[in-house]
């Protein structure tokens, strides 16, 4: 009896130490997967991806140290307050070095709570008006109590009319003209016309009038430069180019300057431009849309019938590789007879401002004189490549030329995102063999387990159908058969 | 951003939802009757456990229904465990007499 009880412990534990011994494995197994899964991705992402993990995610323990102090009363800050401008914007910053006992920091303004609850050192006020004197107090609260600083004044700037708006021509056809009076002589009938101005991404008007009356709306970048090149042969005669620049925001910051040109003489390099001109023209796949007037039939008249204005909404001006480009165009009639129908030509240049990526067609009815706004989308080729791009928007009418740019952002598309690593086509398709070979691999792997399973229920329905003919008897009869 | 612990967990989310798949058909192809039909229930929500979790990698960008996708997914995966654990539970009462078939 003794024997039998001592046993049956020794069986049960016997059992449990061999469950304990599955689990573990079955766990440590489980951490080796996991860990080499997590050097095999780190390794692909990043070489030095365990330090930034260590840094970011887990954090660096360097040492401990353990110290004993007795809370006291929140030390006083020491505030400097310093007035700057946010773009057109006044504001100011306040900074102050972090204080024993503190567990946050309240700002007063004129006597008046400002912000309260802060746990940085340094705070920016931008609800101010220009040109006002102001006084912050930083207040540091802890568990025993609140300390004030000492007041600091400050007066704000005058952001906005500090700075009158400038706008000026450089060149015109690669010639300097800044500071020139007169009329300049110019060498090229397709002249690039470059200027600058001190409104970051200004709104920019150029007109050319006296002969081929020409206007074009497009936007500066945010250093204020912009640069437009005419699409189409000027005539010979004198013009008079007039650029103005436009604050976005403040649409009351004007500046404008005014040039006359004229061309002068045609050198071979003219002639061999306008042949490669030609031949450019040629070689697009979009020469079935006539989008530049045939030469000799300049416009004749000066005064502009409308004027188009061009918008990107996508969020941000960003649209992604092979997504759509939503426009928002506006035509603005301007004399009476209006067209009554349009032809919009849309195009998408590449970073050079020259080549043509993209072409749309559009017609549009024009039913009285009132403005109209059309919301056009663009769908971007697959083979665009990521970066700043200009869209235009052009059209003739009674034998005006009239256009508008925007530019806009292009994103690569990410297909999935693997961690923080997002995935894209391009990606992709520079390791197009690793992937599909990876893809192939995982598929593989699969399956053959999957077989494997499936093999093994088979065999498992054999062995279960054997012991039942087994029990029956069958294989003993069959035994017996062969006795 | 932190490069390979995001990467890590997403991976071994897929690899073990594939490699439950494997071994929940394994069971399918074994057992018969209720018991069968649970693990039926159980590998459907499991596929689709796995289908959202791929879903989820996708991102809004590329396809803007994967979100919408995802969050159907999931639901259809806690219902189909559902159904699998309320066909096991069925099973496991008849077992104990406390419910007779042929009575209902």
């Amino acid at each position: 009896m003794q024997i039998n009880q001592n046993a049956g412990r020794n069986n049960s534990r016997l059992r449990r130490k061999k469950s304990f011994q599955k689990a573990v494995s079955f766990l440590g197994a489980f951490l080796i997967i996991l860990g080499g899964i997590y050097l095999v991705a780190g390794l692909m992402l990043n070489p030095r991806f365990f330090i930034a993990d260590a840094k970011e995610k887990i954090g660096v323990v360097k040492g401990v140290m353990v110290s004993v102090r007795v809370v006291g009363v929140p030390g006083q800050p020491t505030a400097t307050a310093t007035a700057g401008c946010d773009g057109l914007s006044s504001k100011v910053t306040l900074d102050w070095e972090e204080t024993i006992d503190t567990t946050s920091y309240d700002i007063e303004r004129d006597g008046s709570p400002l912000v309260t609850g802060l746990t940085e050192t340094s705070y920016e006020d931008t609800v101010v008006d220009a040109g006002t004197n102001y006084s912050y107090v930083i207040i540091s609260q802890g568990p025993r109590g609140t300390t004030a600083s000492n007041p600091v004044a400050v007066e704000t700037l005058d952001c906005t009319t500090n700075v009158p708006a400038t706008c000026s021509i450089v060149t015109i056809g690669g010639k300097n003209v800044a500071g020139e009076d007169g009329t300049i002589a110019i060498a090229t009938l397709l002249p690039t016309i470059t200027g600058t101005t001190n409104i970051p991404n200004a709104q920019i008007r150029i007109e050319i009038s006296l002969a081929d009356p020409t206007i074009i709306n497009l936007t500066a970048n945010e250093n204020g430069y912009w640069s437009w090149t005419t699409p189409f042969s000027l005539s010979k005669e004198r013009h008079q180019l007039t650029v103005t620049a436009t604050d976005p925001v403040l649409n009351w910051r004007v500046a404008t300057d005014t040039k006359y040109f004229q061309f002068a003489a045609v050198s071979q390099n003219e002639d061999n431009n306008k042949k490669e001109n030609k031949k450019t023209e040629k070689t697009t796949p979009f020469t079935s849309v006539p989008s530049v007037p045939p030469e000799g039939s300049a416009p004749k008249e000066s005064g502009q019938p409308l004027e188009l204005s061009l918008e990107v909404l996508n969020p941000g001006g960003a649209a992604y590789v092979g997504g759509d480009l939503d426009l928002k165009t506006s035509i603005i009639p301007k004399e009476i007879p209006i067209p009554s129908e349009l032809t919009l030509i849309y195009r998408i240049y590449a970073e050079n401002g020259k080549d043509i990526l993209f072409q749309q067609k559009e017609d549009v009815v024009l039913k009285n004189s009132d403005p109209q706004n059309i919301f056009p989308v663009l769908k971007l080729p697959v083979l665009l490549r990521p970066g700043r791009h200009i869209v235009s928007v052009q059209t003739t009418a009674q034998e005006s030329f009239i256009s508008a740019q925007a530019f806009f952002e292009v994103k690569e598309m990410p297909l999935f995102s693997i961690g923080s690593t997002n995935v894209t086509w391009r990606m992709i398709m520079e390791s197009v063999s690793w992937a599909i070979l990876s893809l192939l691999l995982i598929i593989l792997i699969f399956l053959g387990l999957l077989e494997l399973e499936h093999h093994r229920a088979a065999r498992a329905l054999f062995q279960i159908t054997e012991n039942l003919l087994v029990k029956r008897g069958y294989f003993t009869r069959r035994k017996g058969v062969s006795r | 951003m932190s490069y390979a612990i995001d990467a890590t967990f997403e991976t071994a989310i897929i690899f073990v939802s594939l490699f439950s798949i494997i071994y929940t058909a394994g069971v399918v192809w074994r057992v018969e009757k209720k018991l069968d039909i649970s693990y039926k229930f159980f590998l459907i929500a499991i596929i689709t456990f796995t289908l959202s979790e791929i879903a989820n990698l996708v991102r809004r960008e590329a396809l803007p229904w994967a979100g919408e996708a995802a969050l159907i997914l999931k639901l259809l995966f806690a219902l189909f465990f559902l159904k699998g654990v309320l066909t096991m539970r069925r099973m496991v009462r008849i077992m104990d007499g406390e419910i007779n078939p042929e009575k209902e």
